[in-house]
C-alpha cells in the first residue's frame, strides 16, 4: 500500500509535468489475463545482399550498430542457391542422383552471408536461414528433387559443423512455396522428408531443423499448415508463416483472429506447438504497397510504425510466438531493372534522407526489447472493446526482472487511461517512451530516447494520456 | 461479422454433409474446403496478391476460397493454351478472346473442356447487362451457345466503339520551338493540340533538328512495342489483314493496296529520318514508355486509357519534376491529310473469362454470385473505396470523404483493394478508375477533355474510323483459319522493312497464294 502511495504521488507530480495523472482503481485497465507463454522474441529479415560490394566498411558498420540496437531474437538470412552452388555436371545416368556438384563459398553474396552469421554468431542472435527456390536456370524444379535434399544438408553441415555457426537453428526449403511457379504441398513436403533424412544421416538431426511452411497469406497459411501438421509435423522445429496485410485487417482486429485461426490449425494436430511455436517470418503491410516498384510508399510514416505496432500486439495475442520484420536495410535487394526496393527500415545505398533510420526501426526496436523471449504477455480489456482504436499489451520476463506495457492508439484523439499490471516486476523507476510524430524524443546517437521517466513501480496504477496516432511505451527498464 | 461467417459456414457445411444423399452435389472433388467454403480458382492477368482485407470480406461474404493464379503478360497466351491442352483448366480463367482466335475457343468448346454459361443469366442482372450489351456477343457463341463472357471495358457505356489510340507528345517542346523561332515553327505550337500529318512531321524534324533533349538524345517519335509503326494508321483503310474494296465489293489483301504501303514507305522514311527511336527493332515490353516517362522521347503512341495515362503522367512528372505535367503529357488530335481524325472501330470488351468443363454448379453460381455484386452499386462502392465508414463516409452531399493513408508527401497511397482485381475478371474497371483516389484530377480532367473532343469529332462526321468487320473476322473458315497467323507475320516483315531488313514486296509474294485463297474464302462465305 505504501508503494502504491508513492507511486501514485510520483505519477501525480509527472502528471503535472508530462500530463500523466493518477485514477482510483475504478476504470483502471487492468493487465490480468494470459494472452501469450510462448514468445520465442521479435526478429527481422537481414538476407545476404544482391550486391555487397557496393556496401562500404562504413555502411556496413552503420548497418551492424543499427542490428545491435534493434537486436532482435532472431533473423531470418534467405540465399539464392546459384550463388553458392556451381560446377553443375550431369551424371551419366538419367537418375539425378549421379548428378555432381561443387560449392562455392567465395561469390560475393555468400561472403557477405558470411558476414551477417558471424555479427549473429557474436551477439546472439538465431538464424533462421533458408533458399529463395531450388535453383534457378537448372533442370531442377522444386524441392522434392533428392539433389535440393543433399544441397541443403550439404549446406548446414558446412555451417554448422565445419565453420561453427551454432546460431542456426533452422532451414527454410524455398520462399513461399505457394507461390513458387509449379511447386505444390506433395512436392515441398517430399522436399521436407528428404532434407530430413539427409539432415539425419549427416547428425545433425539435433542441430537443426526445418522451419515451414513458410507460405502466404491467410488462405495458404491455414491450408498448407494445415498439411504440414498432419503429414511432415515430426520433422519441423518451428512452424512459419508469411502475412501482408490490410490496414483493415489490424485496424479492426480481426488479425488477431485470423492469427488464432492458424495457431489453433496446428495446435490440435501438433503436441510439441508449445515448444515450436509459430513465427510470422514474413510480415508487413499492404496498404502503400506499389506492386510495380515492390515499394510501400507509406514506409517513412508514422502511421506505418504505429500499425506495425499493432500488428505485432495482435499476433502475439493470436497465439504467434513471434514476428520478423519485412525487413532490415532496403539495399538487400532490387528489381530486374536495377532499381532498389523499399520495404526496410533505413537504406544502406540510395538518398541521404533514405539512408536515416525510418520511424518504424525506433518503435520496432522497443517492441524487440519490450516481448524478449520468454516473456509471459498479458491483456486487457481495452482488447476487446469496440473501439478499435486502442490496443494494449503487458510484457514480464520469466524472472520478473523486466517488464512493461506498449499501449497503441490509433485514433484521431488522445485517449486516457489509468493502467495497472498485477504482475510482480521488478524496478523502482518508468520509463515512458512516445512513439509519435510529434512526441518522439531522439537521442544524440539518433535512437529513441523516454519522453520522461518517473519514480514508481509497473505494479502501481499509471494514468497515460496516449496521444492521436502513437504507440506509448512504459517499462521498468532504460532501453 | 466473423462469427457470423463462422455459425454460417458451419449450417452450410452440415447442409453439404447431408446433400450427397440425396442428390450429387457437383464436382466429386475439391469442391469445398474443410469448412464448407467454396473453393474456386481463378487465374487472369490482373489478379494481384489476394490475401487482403478486402478479398478476405468477399470470400467470408460468399463463403468461397479463391485460390489466385497471375498470368503474366509475356506468355499469357501459351499458359492458357498450355493448361487447356494439358486439360488443367483453373475453374475460371482469363483468355485474349478476339475474332481472329474464334476457331480455337471453337475447338475447345466443341472438344468438351469449356463449360458453357447458362442460356438463362436473369438470376444474375448485373451479369446479364455485360451479355446484353456486349458487341458481337452472338458471333463468339458455338452451336448457339456462349462460352465466356467477354469483359467489358466500361459497364455503364457500352456504346464506347472506338480504341483510345494517340499520341502523347511534348507541348512544352512546340511551344519553346514557337517562341524562339516564331517565322519558322510559330505554327507548330497547338494551343488545341489539334495537327494535321504534315504539321506533325513537321514537327518532328524541328524536335530532332533542335535536340529539345539535348546531347543528342532526342528521339522525336516512339511507340509502344505493339503498335509500331503507327503512322501507317493515318494512311491505311483497315487495321488489319483484310480491307474491303469499296469499288468492287469485295474483301481483299490489306498490306498491298495503295494507302498502306504509302504508309509503310512514310514509316519507312521515318526511320531513314531518325524520327523513329532506332531501338524500337528490338524494344523489349515497357522500353518505349520508359524513355518517354525519363524525357527524351517528343511523341509517343499507345492505348491512352485513364489508367495509362495516369501511369504515364506520375512517372514522367517524377522524371521531369521542372516541366508543366499537361505540356509534357499532352494528348495529340491527329489528322490525316484528308482532314480526318483516325480511330480503330472496337469492340466494347476485350479478352474474356472462360470456364472449365469441370466447374460445378455450385462453383459456377458462387462465381455469378461474386461477380453479379462487385457490379452492383455497392459491390462497385466497395471495389473503389474499400469497407464504408473505415475506409472511406459518404457525406450529407452525396460526396466522399476519403480515410486511406496518405504518404509523407501527402499523396494518397496505393491501397490493394483486392475486389478490384475479382471485379477484373467481368470488366475492365473503366466505370471506376473516373473515380479511383489514385488518379488526380488534373490527369482525369485532361483525359475526360480528350475523350469529350473524339466523341464530339465522331458526332461531327470528322473520323475516319478503321472498320471492325465483324462479319468477316469472326468467320471459321478452312483457309482463314490455317492462315491466321498472316497476320502476325505480316507484323514481323513490316519492322524488318521499315528498318531496311527484308523485302515487302517479297514477303506479299511468297504469301500471295495464302492470301488469295483465304480471301476468296471470305467473299465467298459472305456472298460478295
Amino acid at each position: 500500500m505504501k508503494k502504491l502511495v508513492c507511486v501514485f504521488l510520483a505519477v501525480l507530480t509527472a502528471a503535472m509535468l508530462f500530463g500523466c495523472s493518477a485514477k482510483t482503481e475504478e476504470g483502471t485497465v487492468r493487465f490480468e489475463q494470459v494472452v501469450n507463454e510462448n514468445v520465442q522474441g521479435l526478429g527481422v529479415e537481414w538476407d545476404a545482399y544482391e550486391h555487397p560490394d557496393v556496401i562500404t566498411d562504413e555502411k556496413w558498420e552503420r548497418a551492424t550498430a543499427y542490428m545491435d540496437k534493434l537486436s532482435p531474437a532472431y533473423i531470418r538470412c534467405v540465399i539464392n542457391l546459384d550463388w553458392v552452388v556451381t560446377n553443375w555436371n550431369k551424371g551419366a545416368s538419367e537418375d539425378v542422383s549421379d548428378d555432381t556438384w561443387e560449392y562455392n563459398w567465395e561469390q560475393s553474396s555468400i561472403r557477405n552471408m558470411f558476414k551477417i552469421l558471424d555479427h549473429c554468431q557474436k551477439s546472439g542472435i538465431r538464424v533462421g536461414l533458408g533458399v529463395w527456390r531450388p535453383v534457378d536456370g537448372w533442370d531442377m524444379q522444386d524441392s522434392s528433387d533428392v539433389r535440393f535434399a543433399k544441397i541443403m544438408a550439404d549446406i548446414a553441415e558446412e555451417l554448422i559443423v565445419s565453420r561453427g555457426y551454432s546460431c542456426i537453428f533452422g532451414l527454410f526449403l524455398t520462399n513461399e512455396p505457394n507461390y513458387l511457379p509449379g511447386n505444390d504441398f506433395q512436392k515441398w513436403s517430399t522436399g521436407v522428408k528428404n532434407t530430413a533424412a539427409e539432415l539425419a544421416a549427416r547428425g545433425l538431426s539435433d542441430k537443426v531443423s526445418i522451419i515451414g511452411p513458410d507460405a502466404t497469406s491467410y488462405s495458404a497459411a491455414i491450408t498448407w499448415c494445415e498439411d504440414t501438421v498432419k503429414n511432415v509435423k515430426e520433422h519441423i522445429g518451428n512452424y512459419s508463416i508469411h502475412m501482408y496485410v490490410s490496414d483493415y485487417s489490424v485496424d479492426s482486429g480481426r488479425f488477431a483472429e485470423d492469427i488464432r485461426d492458424v495457431v489453433n490449425t496446428i495446435e490440435k494436430e501438433d503436441k510439441d506447438f508449445d515448444k515450436k511455436g509459430l513465427i510470422i517470418w514474413e510480415s508487413g503491410l499492404l496498404d502503400g504497397k506499389d506492386p510495380e516498384w515492390d515499394t510501400n510508399v507509406l514506409i517513412d510514416t508514422f502511421g506505418f510504425g504505429v500499425r506495425m505496432a499493432d500488428y505485432t500486439m495482435q499476433a502475439i495475442m493470436g497465439g504467434a510466438s513471434g514476428v520478423s520484420f519485412w525487413e532490415f536495410d532496403d539495399a538487400m535487394h532490387f528489381l530486374e531493372n536495377g532499381q532498389m526496393k523499399q520495404y526496410g527500415m533505413f537504406s544502406s545505398l540510395g538518398t541521404a534522407a533514405q539512408q536515416e533510420l525510418r520511424p518504424w526501426f525506433q518503435s520496432s526496436y522497443l517492441l524487440t526489447r519490450l516481448f524478449a523471449p520468454q516473456s509471459k504477455v498479458y491483456g486487457c480489456s481495452l482488447n476487446s472493446e469496440k473501439d478499435t482504436t486502442l490496443r494494449a499489451l503487458a510484457s514480464v520476463s520469466s524472472d520478473g526482472k523486466t517488464g512493461g506495457y506498449c499501449v497503441v492508439n490509433r485514433g484521431y484523439e488522445e485517449a486516457e487511461e489509468t493502467f495497472y499490471l498485477p504482475q510482480k516486476v521488478q524496478g523502482e523507476k518508468l520509463y515512458v517512451y512516445i512513439f509519435g510524430e510529434k512526441d518522439m524524443k531522439l537521442g544524440a546517437d539518433g535512437f529513441i530516447v523516454p519522453n520522461y521517466e518517473l519514480d514508481g513501480s509497473l505494479n502501481g496504477t499509471l494514468t497515460l494520456k496516449i496521444p492521436a496516432g502513437s504507440a506509448v511505451f512504459v517499462t521498468n527498464t532504460k532501453y | 461479422m466473423k462469427g457470423i461467417r463462422k455459425r454460417l459456414l458451419a449450417v452450410l457445411f452440415a447442409f453439404c454433409m447431408v446433400l450427397p444423399l440425396f442428390a450429387a452435389c457437383g464436382k466429386e472433388t475439391g469442391e469445398y474446403d474443410e469448412s464448407g467454403n467454396v473453393r474456386l480458382d481463378i487465374a487472369n492477368l490482373y489478379l494481384n496478391d489476394l490475401g487482403d482485407a478486402y478479398t478476405g470480406y468477399v470470400e467470408d461474404k460468399f463463403s468461397v476460397r479463391i485460390s489466385p493464379k497471375v498470368y503474366s503478360w509475356a506468355d499469357w497466351d501459351s499458359q492458357v493454351t498450355s493448361a487447356v491442352n494439358g486439360d488443367n483448366i483453373p475453374d475460371v480463367f482469363h483468355w485474349n478472346l478476339e475474332s481472329m482466335v474464334y476457331p480455337t475457343l471453337e475447338r475447345w468448346a466443341k472438344g468438351g473442356s469449356l463449360r458453357a454459361i447458362p442460356d438463362d443469366m436473369s438470376a444474375y442482372p448485373n451479369i446479364k447487362k455485360v451479355l446484353d450489351s456486349a458487341t458481337a456477343i452472338d458471333k463468339m457463341k458455338v452451336d448457339g451457345k456462349l462460352y465466356c463472357i467477354p469483359l467489358m471495358y466500361d459497364i455503364n457505356k457500352p456504346e464506347m466503339g472506338y480504341s483510345s489510340f494517340t499520341y502523347v507528345y511534348r507541348k512544352d517542346w512546340a511551344k519553346a520551338l514557337a517562341e524562339k523561332n516564331p517565322s519558322e515553327y510559330g505554327d507548330l505550337y497547338k494551343e488545341d493540340d489539334v495537327y494535321t500529318f504534315s504539321e506533325f512531321e513537321r514537327l518532328l524534324a524541328a524536335f530532332d533538328k533542335e535536340d529539345m533533349a539535348g546531347s543528342n538524345k532526342t528521339i522525336p517519335l516512339a511507340d509502344v512495342e505493339w503498335a509500331f509503326p503507327s503512322v501507317i494508321n493515318y494512311f491505311k483503310d483497315a487495321p488489319h489483314a483484310y480491307v474491303l474494296n469499296e469499288q468492287t465489293g469485295k474483301f481483299e489483301w490489306n498490306y498491298t493496296t495503295a494507302n498502306f504501303t504509302q504508309g509503310l514507305e512514310k514509316a519507312k522514311s521515318f526511320v531513314e529520318k531518325g524520327y523513329y527511336w532506332a531501338d524500337s527493332y528490338a524494344a523489349n515490353e515497357g522500353d518505349a514508355m520508359n524513355k518517354y516517362k525519363s524525357g527524351v522521347v517528343g511523341c509517343y503512341f499507345d492505348n491512352f486509357t485513364l489508367t495509362n495515362y495516369s501511369e504515364l503522367r506520375k512517372s514522367f512528372s517524377s522524371s521531369n519534376p521542372s516541366v508543366d505535367l499537361d505540356e509534357g503529357t499532352a494528348l495529340m488530335r491527329l489528322k490525316r491529310d484528308d482532314g480526318k481524325f483516325v480511330y480503330e472501330e472496337a469492340n466494347n470488351w476485350w479478352s474474356a473469362t472462360l470456364f472449365s468443363a469441370d466447374i460445378s454448379d455450385v462453383q459456377m453460381n458462387k462465381y455469378f454470385e461474386i461477380m453479379d455484386w462487385l457490379l452492383s452499386e455497392e459491390g462497385t462502392m466497395f471495389a473503389t473505396y474499400g469497407f464504408e465508414g473505415t475506409d472511406y463516409t459518404v457525406k450529407e452531399d452525396g460526396s466522399i470523404e476519403l480515410h486511406w493513408s496518405k504518404t509523407a508527401d501527402g499523396e494518397y497511397a496505393n491501397k490493394l483493394i483486392g475486389a478490384k482485381y475479382l471485379r477484373y475478371s467481368i470488366c475492365l474497371n473503366q466505370d471506376i478508375t473516373s473515380n479511383d483516389p489514385l488518379i488526380d484530377d488534373g490527369t482525369k480532367a485532361a483525359h475526360a477533355a480528350w475523350i469529350a473532343d473524339i466523341e464530339k469529332q465522331i458526332e461531327d462526321n470528322q473520323v475516319k474510323l478503321l472498320p471492325l468487320y465483324s462479319d468477316m473476322n469472326w468467320l471459321s473458315l478452312p483457309n482463314k483459319n490455317a492462315n491466321a497467323n498472316l497476320v502476325n507475320l505480316a507484323s514481323d516483315a513490316i519492322i524488318k522493312y521499315v528498318f531496311g531488313d527484308g523485302g515487302w514486296s517479297e514477303f506479299n509474294e511468297s504469301n500471295r497464294s495464302k492470301y488469295e485463297a483465304v480471301v476468296n474464302e471470305i467473299n465467298t462465305a459472305l456472298g460478295l
